[in-house]
């Protein structure tokens, strides 16, 4: 089975770390991780993702910024993108409608489940596969969350 | 009938009374008496006397009107009038004029009232001789004038009081309303630290939040791949692994409740059904009213008017204060959510602040949310608003709650209060203005 390509851009390095090790070994997923906001582009090009994993607030560039690049180039555009962001507040009441320009985003700190189930929420669905091992449990749909301030 | 006569002047000190003459009405009905009084006068040199003369007491109150006379010596018994009474019709023509009363010795009870009722003193006609007449004519003035004083020094004295007793009622009427303006200076003041405090805690904490969510997020995934690691039989770890995955809850709730502060101004104003809205946060606490054996009891009255509101900010008010009670509760209990449409009552309810947001009579929407739980203790009440202050046990509140919801509810233009339940418990009630067509 292909694995899944995840394109993981978020300057907080431990994170990025951590991330990239619990999806790869829980998840049926393959990962590249991209500390550098800049570089998202050429990391994309060279990696083809299926859903790209995005920071909103990063130095030197927003994710915003980034997805605007991804919109612009031909072969990216039509990639998913999942933002993370730790401006958000989770399982606001607001929850619902949680979206960075088209996009839904997930706040930070979230937990490797929410992670899983955004992940598999955003990818296309000819592309949605079941994974083995380690049962992810759903969690409630309030989960999606807004960004906020 | 005048006569004139020289007076003796018997008063040592009187000088300017030397001098003068003295002009005194006798009302006396037996003429021999008056001549007797007119010759005993006169055999007198030392100091000068007009005497008038009366016969009756008509006579003597036409005198009365005609002269300025010094002093009178009065008969009782009289043609046209007999006894005390004539003292009183006499003392009321001439109520300032020094009397003596002439009287017959079996007349000294009479005359004793007379002098209780004004006169200067009372004279029996068998000892009366001009020295007599003389000196008591003199007592009689300087008793009158002296009683003058008094009563010109009391009227002065009672208009002082009563002056005293306005600038008292001034000045007490001063000091309430200093006392009033200093609570209400007291209050703003409060609330201005109060406002400070949150827009402090507000600014650091959308400064903070980035930087504290982020690591937490390292954390968690450390967590998620540790559990995922840990030694199956080892049941040490995954407690460990559960309290470090709480402790990061806890500091998710304390920056989300901050950044809630920061975010609270920005309100997007709706119309809508305030019983929807208390439905729909119901919602979000379902889990918890079940799993703390929490039942709901409803009593939202029917159609009632629409209110202007954020909702996702109202929402956040009513999950903050179901927690609140849930809270509270954590033993199971009864929540009673209550609505209905009010008037906003006279005198001063509610903070200062309320005052300037309603009138009495304003339509408003009034709620109430009353739990059975363990209540507030009478002395916190006062505090529970104030940011980080908390009646929950560590870790459970992060003391940002009512802070949050009553700036929430202020930039609605409402009111929040709190106070003991009905039974027991605490409860809140809320208002908002209801918009008048």
């Amino acid at each position: 089975m292909k694995k899944k390509r995840i394109l993981l851009v978020d300057d907080e390095v431990g994170f990025t770390r951590l991330l990239k090790l619990n999806l790869e070994q829980a998840a049926n997923y393959e990962v590249r991780v991209e500390n550098w906001a800049e570089r998202a582009l050429n990391a994309a090009r060279e990696f083809r993702p299926d859903l790209v994993l995005l920071d909103v607030i990063m130095p030197c560039m927003v994710g915003t910024d980034v997805a605007a690049r991804f919109k612009a180039d031909a072969n990216l555009k039509s990639t998913p993108i999942l933002y993370l962001s730790a401006v958000g507040a989770r399982r606001s009441p607001e929850g619902h409608n949680g979206m960075v320009d088209d996009f839904s985003c997930i706040a930070k700190p979230a937990s490797f489940e929410d992670l899983i189930d955004g992940i598999e929420r955003n990818l296309p669905a000819e592309r949605h596969t079941s994974f083995g091992g380690n049962s992810i449990s759903h969690p409630a749909p309030d989960s999606a969350t807004s960004l906020r301030g | 009938m005048k006569v004139a006569a020289i007076m003796d002047n018997p008063v040592a000190g009187a000088e300017e009374m030397e001098e003068k003459l003295i002009k005194v009405l006798l009302v006396e009905s037996d003429r021999r008496f008056t001549r007797y009084l007119q010759e005993s006068l006169s055999g007198l040199t030392s100091s000068r006397v007009d005497l008038f003369s009366s016969e009756n007491l008509e006579e003597a109150i036409s005198c009365l009107r005609e002269n300025t006379l010094d002093a009178a010596l009065l008969d009782l018994d009289l043609s046209d009038s007999e006894g005390i009474s004539t003292f009183a019709r006499f003392h009321e023509a001439a109520p300032g004029l020094p009397t003596v009363i002439l009287t017959g010795s079996d007349h000294q009870a009479v005359a004793l009232e007379a002098v209780r009722q004004g006169a200067q003193d009372y004279l029996v006609n068998s000892k009366v001789d001009g020295k007599i007449l003389s000196r008591v004519i003199r007592y009689a003035i300087e008793g009158k004038q002296n009683e003058m004083k008094l009563v010109a020094a009391n009227r002065d004295l009672l208009k002082t009081n009563h002056d005293l007793a306005r600038s008292e009622e001034t000045l007490r009427r001063a000091l309430e309303e200093l006392r009033a303006s200093h609570e209400q200076l007291k209050a703003a003041q409060l609330q201005l630290i109060q406002a400070e405090k949150l827009e402090c805690v507000g600014t650091l904490a959308a400064g903070v939040a980035h930087e504290v969510k982020n690591p937490l997020q390292t954390i968690l995934m450390g967590l998620a791949f540790l559990s995922r690691n840990a030694p199956a039989e080892d049941k040490d770890f995954f407690m460990v692994l559960g309290d470090m995955r709480d402790a990061v809850k806890r500091a998710d709730a304390i920056v989300r409740d901050l950044l809630y502060l920061s975010a609270a101004k920005q309100m997007e104003m709706k119309e809508d059904d305030i019983n929807a809205v208390i439905a729909h946060s119901l919602c979000f606490v379902n889990y918890d009213l079940t799993r703390s054996r929490v039942r709901v009891v409803c009593d939202l009255a029917k159609n009632l008017p629409t209110v202007r509101l954020d909702r996702p900010k109202m929402d956040q008010v009513f999950i903050n204060l179901f927690m609140n009670a849930i809270h509270a509760m954590p033993t199971g209990g009864e929540l009673h959510l209550r609505t209905r449409l009010a008037r906003w009552p006279e005198g001063n309810p509610g903070d200062a602040t309320a005052t300037k947001r309603f009138e009495a009579g304003d339509p408003i929407v009034l709620i109430e949310i009353e739990d059975t739980g363990t209540g507030i203790p009478a002395e916190k009440l006062s505090r529970i608003f104030e940011p980080f202050f908390t009646t929950k046990p560590s870790g459970v509140g992060t003391g940002l709650g009512l802070p949050v919801s009553k700036q929430i509810v202020d930039l609605h233009g409402g009111t929040i209060q709190i106070g003991p339940g009905s039974r027991r418990g605490a409860r809140v009630t809320l208002t908002l203005k209801v918009e008048q067509e």
